[in-house]
């Protein structure tokens, strides 16, 4: 926080005022204590008549003194000294209008000027407390509006930013899935001694309720908008004191500010400081306890009330408990004001901290919306397109379907062979819609690869020297390499000023072999991470580049597991 | 005077047609006008242009800086001038190849004037030999690309230790970076949330959303 950021428009903030007045009208009759009901009316009369005076100078300082508070903020010292200024004019004015209207007997001189003491002291702390509390608020409105800004910017950027490439990477995830469930229930089908019926079946029962039936949902759900706006209860929220572990020493500094002066003048210096020492390590350990109490229970309004009031009520049963033990009377007016000031001191400090806190939440909030959105970006574009709806329809509807009725099939198989066969069945369910997220799926291995050498041929000439194509390759193996391909291309085009580079491509058991040498110039390592994250998601970091006869040549492994070469 | 003769290069139909004819206006002779890398590199050497206005983003393949340096092997003094949405090319492609020498770097959003082009076209043309190539923008240039890849990731709503894994470096190297990031932009509001402002910078260098001067005007 800035020097003199209370010191500007949150100086005076009348609405903040208000929100104390009823405190600031009983505060005068309750620090008389044991009064008869007329006396206690008059110094409620008197303390209403003094805080309208005490209001009119804050407007008349508002229109004058500070007029230009706005431009050129006060130092915060010197809202303080406005403060003492505006609470001795409290304490003139109440000391006034209880000597010559009211003529009240106890409102000697002395009381007068210890009275306008003590005024101007709490007014010195007051005024920069409701500037704090202003300033607070302000901050809570701006985030806020901040956060919406926020959410609007990622809404432009969804718009802006819709492309196919996302469109693909959203398809091969999914494709990813179902592609991993092909091969699990393929290797089943192949393996030599096949799990039992009720095994088998329910592995297909599974596949079909904990991952298609969830997949088919993840890509429905998405046509909805998943942006979850702020929540409107925030604003309720902001009162609640949840972080009260760092405002514990400001209500205890506030608290023995509050009471030395009084505790002093009743009890002597050594008492005094005893009673003060005493209670102020009671409200301590009552802070810490009951804090530590609350931090994971549930937010609610009922917490703001009940909080300072326990802390309040037990601090001032000890202090009344001490009072006694002391020797004076105990006065039930007494145990109302410890109870009030401790009860508000507690309660307005703490608003206080919340109001900063939850500040600093919401722009977290704001934070987490907008990186949450970020990561969804890619499925939303996928279902903004009808290919979503066929997508989510075909996986909840049909292939849903197709694997519990292969389940069903399993349980009245016969015999192995009949088991093997089903499991083939399920496999390629599982298989079909992978070519319909691929956006190359319906052209040839042959027309992509004659795609890349035409996009590229102008710049650098691109030989395929022999092509082993296997037309069972599956979607995602052949998208892999398609990518590597183009990007080996590209490298050596761009890094090594290559101008033709020859590709031998052949098919493994397990495995698609790329082999790609270029005439330019040789290799340097290359950082991780930098430019090898086509080639890391290709060949799951199975590639190197290496120098050999004098020619630069990459050598990858695509995996490919079920690969019949 | 004799004319300038240009080529230009634009996979974006409308705004190639709408280049040309504000170009011819201004006294600029298109020799050739395509979408594609191949159709202008088998005519280059046969119209011989004076100069080349690539976009940077040409869609798969080959990008603008990939065709400049081809048109430059044929045609060592032709003038380049690259035309683009981002304000640092590396943010189409974190590795993409160096701008020739004395090329010009042009953000579409700053071109208010078709004079402006005419004149960046004309000092391509004198200017191939220089051996830095001039960007008009110079907002990110001094930041190296393992910053620039960071800013990326963090725009795409990766934290910490996943940008750390994707660039196979420390987390701490990661937040080294970020305050880099933060020096380098000037985000001093301590008001303002650092990783938002940094991902909303990074959408505005690369033209996915406009500016706030933008927005207001």
């Amino acid at each position: 926080m800035r020097g003199v950021v209370l010191g500007g428009r949150h100086a005076i903030s009348y609405k903040i005022g208000l929100i104390f007045l009823p405190f600031l009208i009983v505060s005068i009759p309750l620090t008389e204590g044991e009064i008869p009901q007329k006396l206690f009316v008059q110094w409620t009369i008197v303390s209403s008549l003094s805080l309208l005076v005490t209001a009119l100078v804050i407007f008349i300082c508002d229109k004058t003194l500070l007029r230009k508070r706005y431009e050129h903020p006060i130092s915060n010292g010197a809202l303080f000294l406005f403060g003492a200024f505006i609470g001795s004019v409290r304490g003139i004015a109440t000391f006034a209008f209880a000597r010559w209207i009211f003529h009240i007997s106890s409102n000697t001189l002395e009381s007068g000027v210890i009275r306008i003491g003590n005024a101007a002291l709490l007014g010195s702390l007051s005024i920069p407390f409701i500037a704090l509390i202003s300033f607070s608020y302000q901050e809570i409105s701006r985030s806020r509006k901040e956060s919406v800004a926020n959410l609007v910017a990622i809404g432009e950027l969804l718009e802006a930013t819709r492309d196919q490439k996302n469109q693909e990477e959203l398809a091969a995830a999914v494709a990813d899935r179902l592609y991993a469930m092909h091969n699990e229930i393929k290797a089943l089908a192949l393996t030599q001694k096949l799990p039992g019926k009720e095994e088998l079946a329910g592995v297909l029962r599974r596949l079909s309720t904990d991952l298609v039936r969830p997949l088919s949902h993840r890509v429905a759900k998405l046509e909805k908008s998943q942006s979850n706006s702020l929540r409107v209860g925030m604003s309720a929220m902001l009162l609640i004191p949840d972080a009260l572990a760092r405002q514990i020493p400001w209500i205890i500094l506030c608290h023995i500010f509050g009471e030395f002066r009084a505790d002093l003048q009743i009890f002597g210096v050594a008492r005094g400081l005893t009673l003060i020492l005493a209670n102020n390590i009671l409200l301590g350990i009552l802070l810490l306890g009951l804090s530590s109490l609350f931090r994971y229970s549930k937010a609610s309004i009922s917490r703001v009330i009940t909080f300072p009031i326990l802390i309040a009520i037990s601090q001032a049963i000890f202090s009344s408990f001490l009072i006694q033990r002391f020797g004076r009377p105990f006065h039930f007016s007494s145990f109302m004001l410890e109870t009030t000031w401790t009860a508000l001191l507690i309660g307005a400090i703490s608003f206080a901290g919340a109001y900063i806190n939850t500040s600093i939440e919401s722009i977290e909030v704001s934070q987490s919306q907008y990186l949450r959105k970020f990561k969804s970006v890619t499925f939303q574009r996928y279902t903004n397109t009808s290919a979503s709806h066929d997508l989510a329809r075909f996986l909840h509807g049909s292939l849903q379907t197709k694997l519990s009725t292969s389940a069903l099939r399993i349980l009245q198989a016969k015999n192995d062979d009949e088991l093997r066969t089903e499991l083939l069945f399920a496999s390629d369910y599982l298989k079909m819609p992978i070519p319909l997220l691929h956006t190359e799926g319906d052209r040839s291995f042959a027309e992509r690869l004659k795609e890349i050498k035409d996009l590229w041929e102008p710049l650098i000439q691109i030989q395929y020297n022999s092509v082993e194509f296997n037309s069972d390759l599956d979607p995602v193996e052949l998208g892999n390499l398609f990518d590597l391909i183009n990007e080996a291309a590209s490298n050596a085009y761009r890094h090594g000023a290559a101008t033709s580079i020859s590709f031998t491509i052949k098919n493994g058991p397990d495995a698609i072999v790329v082999e790609a040498t270029n005439d330019g110039l040789l290799v340097e390592p290359i950082k991780p991470g930098l430019g090898s994250q086509i080639y890391d998601t290709a060949t799951r970091k199975n590639w190197k580049l290496i120098n050999r006869d004098n020619q630069a040549t990459l050598l990858a492994t695509i995996p490919a597991p079920g690969n019949n070469s | 005077m004799q004319r300038v003769r240009v080529m230009l290069v634009e996979d974006d139909s409308f705004t190639r047609t709408t280049m040309k004819a504000a170009l011819q206006l201004q006294g600029v002779e298109i020799v050739h006008d395509t979408a594609s890398v191949a159709s202008a590199m088998q005519v280059a050497s046969s119209i011989k242009p004076d100069a080349a206005v690539l976009d940077l983003d040409l869609g798969k393949g080959p990008n603008g800086i990939d065709l400049a340096l081809g048109l430059r092997r044929i045609l060592p003094k032709i003038g380049i001038v690259l035309l683009t949405g981002f304000y640092d090319p590396r943010f189409l492609d974190p590795k993409i190849a160096n701008l020739p020498a004395g090329s010009r770097y042009l953000v579409k959003r700053d071109i208010h004037e078709i004079e402006k082009l005419r004149h960046e076209i004309l000092l391509s043309i004198s200017n191939t030999s220089k051996s830095t190539p001039i960007l008009t923008n110079q907002f990110s240039q001094a930041i190296p690309d393992a910053q620039l890849e960071t800013l990326r990731l963090i725009a795409l709503g990766l934290s910490n230790s996943e940008i750390a894994k994707s660039r196979a470096v420390s987390e701490k190297s990661v937040e080294q970076a970020i305050s880099r990031l933060i020096n380098h932009f000037v985000i001093e509001d301590s008001q303002i949330n650092k990783r938002v402002e940094l991902s909303r910078l990074y959408f505005q260098l690369t033209g996915s959303v406009p500016s706030e001067n933008e927005r207001i005007s």
